[in-house]
């Protein structure tokens, strides 16, 4: 199993586009830091959303959580499960006496790790651009709590956002994981998988329209059961002094990898890959 | 000779079980898209403040604004990049190949079934929209569009007819661009994520390309002619991905 999860991992980084993929994580900040840098000439050094060197990894992952982020999982699970399939070369694997179940496991721990991998890069290299680009204040607000925070506080507080949002991740990671895992093609994948993840940005803003027919509680459960709105909104909320839906958030992310990790395993040891 | 040639394109898109698959639930959604339109009581949007009763002479149109999204950022790509780079890098390209036809004709073929494609569920939509609107919504005698004086019921048709065409040049555009960035990418994950990757970067560049993202607020725009650079973005999308496009068509060593 070690063996295999090695063999894995260094497919994962035989391939240009996972180098491509770091690579272009400077240039995805310093885009992140000229949309923030002009949110900044409208605000005050007092409030939360004030960017400067401390608070900007959090100010660009949450720019970016949306979009290159569920990006990058997209790629990386089309290419570790869909495409060795369609192109075949999983067969090599499969001479071994590994069983479907080894093979796929081994596959979604190594996704998982290049995953952190890529969150780590880039919490990183948001340090570097932030002292590049912003002021380093002595003290500055955070979401949501009372009173300023020095930069140590800051810095343990920037190092739990991004482990929630490498877990909630990770919940996304498996629900695409399982999606790439059924798909015969890479193209019916990557389509499937965007259509997941539009219907999670679409359905919790249709909700809104119903709030005055089922309440304002249910269209709140409802909006933070996608894992987009938890990522945009229930982070912050998470951290706050007074944390806010946290037990409803954990167990919506709990729920979707419970649910989702068990299909991956169905899956794998029904599907036949000598197709 | 390129009838034929449509004709093996048009059969080899069909014979994918995702394209029957993925039109298939684009037209369970454009039901859904009627449903939704139903349980809000016939209340759409020009854009995020004005919001619009709906009729039997104004309906087609706002089915595009939540249906565009699917089309733009799913469906199209998901076709363009099967047939421009799936069967490029499967190999499959080199039985086609066989054949002594031009690679530009090919070229032309793949871009035009893929349009005439998107050309039928335009039509599908239009027509299930605006038999929707007569059966359900009330009737009336004259109605006026964004920023329009109020027009006639043959008036309102052609209105609605013109924001389809202008729809359709915001797909092509999609199409054009997907197929450039496909031709050029080693792979189908590649040219996919390209793809939409481009679409949603352009964002960073300028506030038009979110013309992908709100297909039918900005067509209204532009129908009351209020800009027309966005138009003037797609169209020059267009020409440039057809210039890239026919470079790398005619250069390219296929066999290689």
């Amino acid at each position: 199993m070690k063996a295999l999860m090695w063999s894995e991992w260094e497919r994962v980084w035989k391939r240009k586009t996972t180098w491509l993929l770091f690579l272009s994580i400077p240039i995805i900040l310093l885009a992140a830091a000229s949309y923030v840098v002009k949110q900044n000439d409208t605000l005050t050094a007092d409030v939360a959303h004030y960017t400067s060197a401390w608070n900007f990894p959090i100010m660009g992952l949450s720019e970016m959580l949306f979009t290159v982020f569920q990006g990058v999982i997209l790629v990386l699970v089309a290419f570790i499960v869909t495409d060795e399939y369609q192109d075949k070369t999983i067969r090599m694997i499969l001479i071994r006496s590994y069983s479907n179940l080894e093979i796929i496991i081994s596959k979604y721990l190594v996704s998982i790790l290049a995953l952190a991998a890529f969150f780590a890069a880039y919490l990183a290299i948001s340090y570097a651009v932030g002292f590049i680009y912003f002021d380093r204040p002595a003290e500055l607000a955070l979401f949501y709590q009372q009173g300023m925070a020095t930069p140590f506080e800051s810095l343990v507080y920037n190092l739990q956002f991004y482990g929630i949002a490498l877990l909630s991740s990770i919940a996304m990671l498996t629900v695409l994981f399982f999606i790439s895992s059924i798909a015969h093609t890479t193209t019916a994948a990557i389509g499937t998988g965007i259509g997941f993840l539009l219907f999670s940005f679409l359905y919790p803003n249709v909700v809104t329209y119903f709030t005055p027919l089922i309440g304002e509680e249910l269209v709140i459960k409802i909006f933070f059961t996608s894992i987009p709105m938890i990522q945009w909104q229930g982070i912050t909320y998470l951290l706050a002094d007074q944390p806010f839906m946290a037990q409803w958030n954990c167990g919506v992310i709990a729920i979707y990898w419970l649910l989702f990790a068990g299909l991956i395993v169905l899956a794998a040891n029904k599907k036949d890959y000598f197709q | 000779m390129f009838k034929r040639v449509w004709l093996s394109e048009w059969q080899r898109v069909f014979k994918r079980k995702k394209t029957i698959v993925g039109i298939i639930i684009y037209l369970l959604l454009v039901g859904l898209e009627a449903l939704f339109l139903y349980a809000v009581g016939g209340v759409s949007f020009y854009n995020k403040d004005q919001d619009v009763l709906l009729n039997n002479l104004n309906t087609a149109p706002f089915f595009l604004r939540e249906l565009g999204m699917f089309l733009v950022f799913i469906l199209i790509p998901m076709f363009v990049s099967d047939s421009f780079n799936g069967e490029y890098t499967s190999g499959a390209y080199r039985l086609v190949l066989l054949r002594p036809q031009g690679r530009f004709m090919l070229f032309i073929a793949k871009l035009g079934v893929q349009a005439s494609i998107v050309v039928c569920l335009l039509a599908a939509t239009w027509l299930i929209a605006t038999a929707f609107g007569i059966v359900v919504f009330p009737s009336v005698q004259e109605v006026s569009f964004y920023n329009t004086i109020p027009l006639q019921p043959l008036q309102a048709t052609i209105y609605v007819l013109a924001f389809y065409v202008v729809a359709f040049l915001v797909l092509f555009a999609v199409i054009c661009v997907g197929s450039a960035i496909s031709s050029i990418m080693p792979n189908s994950i590649l040219s996919y994520v390209g793809t939409v990757g481009f679409l949603i970067g352009c964002t960073y560049l300028s506030d038009y390309f979110f013309i992908f993202f709100q297909v039918s607020d900005t067509i209204f725009e532009i129908l009351s002619q209020q800009q027309l650079t966005s138009l003037l973005l797609i169209v020059s999308l267009i020409a440039i991905s057809y210039i890239i496009n026919a470079l790398v068509w005619k250069k390219r060593d296929w066999l290689g």
